[in-house]
């Protein structure tokens, strides 16, 4: 099975692994890598969401009616975490308002519009020379590396500068380069590969040397690229460089998943909840690192990026799509939608999400806009009862036990189905595409993880609440302890000063006994009853 | 422009059950051709009378449960059910035999329970453990082989025979069965005879029972079929007849005189049909890797412990009911271990 303990004597990419389950999917790539990538014309109009990343909410650094240059940033996170905004051509902002954005939480967020003045005029700040990334230190890359505004461009959006930066208990020794993409229809890494693989293996060079202590880097490749490898080889002896590998992996969805691939190229799993760099290891997507290199030689900071525009549409392509451009525009740029279209995507057809807006625009993950046809779709509202039939479980790359799971996600059992893994789900979808009762399971996922995820919280209220209580039960038990402790002090107190009254009466009364017996016994009567 | 919104996949899955379900009636069907071309045409009529009671009685619980008969009536899984029954009664029962064996299979078994995918038991084996229980003289009347038959029936003969119960024929019952090979092996070693002194007897073939190999050869072809086109996987199948080959190979070398041929095990009675069509059933059956294994080789052993101690001839359906008692807990502690996570 494909448990099989990682051998130390092989480097990474040397021997293939397998990763459990998965499935042959048909490809649906070429169609759209019959031309070589060019940029669609300048739109109209740019709508820049101001959140394009994982992490901190940005705050927009320009005026409605201001001007802007090439390159200058619109837009930081408001703390630390999070990645810039720049402007992606010249021109004057008209608005910044509420526009429709691809989130499955926020159906709207703060975007900028962005007139674009033709004039394409870059800013100051992106023509100043810079030193050779050779001669800069870890520390000054990774700086201008959040300079530019990078992030995972496999669709994670995760800021890079942050995935490189960090202490980790292992130095970071292999550096994987996503270039297995996996999902049907999507071909923009592939194109990218094609046409710089010298350029992405720089930035894979300038991304090694932040980290410092990289041995190995590994190119990743879908089996069919034989093609690109060649093209890689190439470079690789311009580049020239010891470390580099290119490795072609059998071709089985999801294995372009992060976790899937780190598997398949060293044999070992990532531990649930955790990261690459737990084991050494750094994953990026090809297009991650060819933004590097544009931005640490070319001095561009991420302003565009490949963009597949394929399925029914007239004619499907790759394009160099300026960040903002809307999906509207770059349908019309390649000749429009097939007749009778009701779906488009962002991403493929297996875990894309759908966009019922062409308002839409083009944002830092957006790898893939796929229009489908009404008879291409699945029917969401029609599902038979499950049959235990199991192939969701030989099908997961997680390993989880889906129908168990969709069964405790119906009936609301959370613990079951926290106890499940829920949360290693990968949400691939193997799952649903496998179902013979057309069950939508992974839609199910994403309701159990959101449930188990608001439970999670109750459940920390609740123990904080407890915590609350016992705390407040305990002040007010030292409280009584203490007034009781006082009152126990006072009586003592009070008893003492009685007794030493008495002693002193008694010592009084004896002392006029003795003058008593002295003078006049009666005198001491009426001296008792007075006092 | 709007377009519609969904949650991904937004691709179609690949397959149906009323596909599975279909897929597993054609590779059974083989196997009931020959099992007419040796035990004669009342399998066509006991199959179509199981087909007859196991839909009126599906539809009437649909209705009665207020569930949409149309999708529920063309998932094929009440014809599964049927056929599965139906090949495992002889061909002469009376045509009540069917009602009763459905009954219990398609409104208790199934829709009592809940109806399709919520069957903790396997439908067909229900059918078949109320009927041997309460009418165990029902499975003494097996025709025999085509080559041992006394009497030619015609269909009309067979036809009177089902609906009147009356054995029409001179002799009576005893012209018309001949007891099964597993029968026969049960009342002979009963009587103290050598495994290799009952086998002469006519009724056993090369390996199995006359007749009855072939039928399980057909079957298991069916079934490879079956594991080829990803419906069924092969670790039930392979566990069970495994277990079945590993537990009396040992004893048939020990003493050939009182256990009989592992393959003797295999090719008679219902063990192929058991290995690749009802062990299979996924609904009652177990689903983690592990747990199929251990269903299909408890399944055999318990199978193998009735036919050597119980007081059935056979014992698969007993033994699948039995390990679908089993199957909650079975996989219960045979989760795999999920990604990422430690042992």
């Amino acid at each position: 099975m494909s448990s099989v303990p990682a051998s130390r004597t092989h480097a990474p990419g040397e021997f293939l692994h397998n990763f459990h389950g998965g499935l042959k999917l048909r490809h649906y790539k070429r169609m759209s890598c019959l031309h070589p990538v060019t940029r669609p014309p300048m739109p109209e109009h740019l709508s820049l969401a101001l959140k394009q990343h994982v992490g901190d909410r940005s705050i927009a650094l320009v005026k409605p009616g201001q001007q802007v240059l090439k390159g200058e940033v619109l837009a930081r996170p408001a703390s630390g975490f999070g990645a810039l905004l720049h402007a992606p051509t010249s021109g004057r902002i008209a608005a910044i308002d509420e526009q429709p954005v691809i989130s499955r939480q926020h159906p709207v967020d703060t975007c900028i519009t962005l007139i674009p003045d033709d004039r394409d005029e870059w800013h100051s700040d992106c023509q100043r020379m810079i030193p050779d990334w050779r001669q800069m230190s870890g520390e000054e890359l990774l700086k201008r590396i959040a300079d530019a505004g990078i992030v995972g461009l496999g669709g994670a959006v995760f800021p890079t500068h942050r995935k490189l930066k960090g202490h980790w208990a292992q130095p970071i020794k292999t550096l994987i380069l996503n270039g297995a993409e996996c999902e049907p229809y999507i071909s923009c890494d592939e194109m990218l590969m094609r046409e710089h693989p010298e350029q992405i293996l720089l930035g894979a060079q300038i991304v090694a040397r932040t980290l410092g202590t990289v041995e190995h880097i590994v190119i990743a490749l879908e089996d069919q690229m034989g093609e690109v490898e060649d093209d890689f080889k190439r470079a690789q002896r311009i580049v020239d460089d010891p470390r580099i590998a290119i490795c072609r992996v059998r071709k089985i969805y999801p294995e372009g998943g992060e976790r899937q691939l780190i598997k398949v190229l060293t044999g070992l799993e990532v531990p649930s909840g955790g990261y690459p760099q737990q084991l050494g290891i750094v994953c990026l997507n090809v297009g991650t690192a060819w933004s590097v290199k544009r931005a640490l030689v070319d001095r561009v900071p991420l302003i565009e990026r490949y963009v597949t525009v394929t399925g029914a549409v007239q004619e499907p392509r790759n394009w160099l799509t300026l960040l903002g451009t809307p999906v509207r525009h770059l349908i019309e740029a390649s000749g429009g939608l097939q007749p009778q279209v009701n779906r488009l995507v962002m991403g493929g057809p297996v875990m894309g999400m759908a966009i019922s807006d062409d308002a839409i625009s083009v944002t830092k993950g957006f790898n893939c806009l796929l229009a489908l046809r009404p008879e291409q779709l699945r029917d969401p509202t029609h599902s038979m009862p499950c049959i235990n039939c199991s192939e969701c479980v030989r099908v997961c790359p997680a390993r989880l036990m889906p129908q168990l799971l969709y069964h405790s996600i119906r009936t609301g059992d959370i613990r079951q189905t926290s106890e499940l893994a829920l949360f290693d789900c990968i949400e691939c979808g193997c799952c649903d595409l496998v179902c013979p009762s057309h069950i939508p399971l992974t839609e199910y996922f994403r309701l159990g993880k959101s449930q188990l995820r608001s439970s999670l919280r109750e459940q920390q209220r609740a123990s904080k609440s407890e915590q609350r209580h016992q705390a407040r039960n305990q002040r007010l038990e030292a409280q009584q302890a203490l007034r009781a402790e006082r009152r126990a002090a006072r009586q003592q107190a009070a008893a003492d000063q009685q007794q030493a009254q008495q002693t002193i009466a008694a010592a009084l009364a004896r002392v006029r006994g003795k003058q008593a017996r002295g003078s006049a016994p009666q005198a001491d009567d009426s001296e008792e009853s007075g006092a | 422009m709007k377009f519609s919104w969904s949650g991904a996949p937004h691709v179609p899955a690949q397959t149906s059950v009323a596909n599975v379900m279909l897929q597993v009636l054609l590779a059974l069907t083989p196997g009931v051709i020959a099992l007419s071309w040796f035990f004669g045409i009342g399998v066509w009529i006991q199959l179509l009378l199981a087909l007859l009671f196991a839909y009126g009685l599906e539809y009437l619980m649909l209705r009665w449960r207020r569930q949409p008969v149309k999708p529920f009536i063309t998932d094929y899984s009440a014809a599964v059910t049927a056929m599965l029954f139906a090949v495992c009664i002889p061909p002469l029962s009376p045509w009540w035999a069917s009602l009763a064996g459905m009954l219990f299979a398609i409104v208790i078994a199934k829709h009592l329970f809940g109806g399709l995918g919520h069957n903790r038991f396997n439908p067909a084996m229900v059918g078949m453990a109320v009927l041997l229980i309460s009418f165990p003289q029902l499975f003494t009347h097996w025709s025999p082989p085509r080559e041992l038959a006394e009497v030619q029936l015609s269909l009309s003969q067979v036809l009177s025979i089902i609906f009147t119960g009356n054995p029409i024929v001179t002799g009576g019952w005893d012209a018309l069965t001949l007891a099964t090979p597993l029968d026969t092996l049960r009342t002979g070693s009963a009587r103290g005879l050598l495994v290799t002194e009952v086998r002469v007897a006519p009724i056993f073939g090369t390996f199995g029972g006359l007749g009855w190999e072939w039928v399980a050869n057909w079957y298991l072809l069916g079934g490879l079929w079956l594991m080829y086109r990803g419906i069924i996987h092969w670790r039930v199948p392979v566990a069970l007849l495994a277990t079945v080959v590993l537990l009396t190979t040992p004893l048939y070398l020990f003493d050939p005189d009182a256990n009989p041929l592992p393959l003797q095990h295999i090719f008679s009675g219902a063990t192929v049909l058991a290995a690749f069509f009802i062990a299979t059933d996924p609904v009652s059956g177990c689903s983690t890797p592990r747990g199929q294994l251990l269903f299909g080789c408890g399944v055999a052993a318990i199978t193998l412990a009735i036919r050597r101690w119980g007081a059935y001839p056979d014992g698969v359906a007993f033994a699948i009911l039995i390990m679908n008692m089993f199957a909650p807990l079975i996989d219960r502690y045979t989760r795999p271990r999920v990604f990422g996570h430690s042992e």
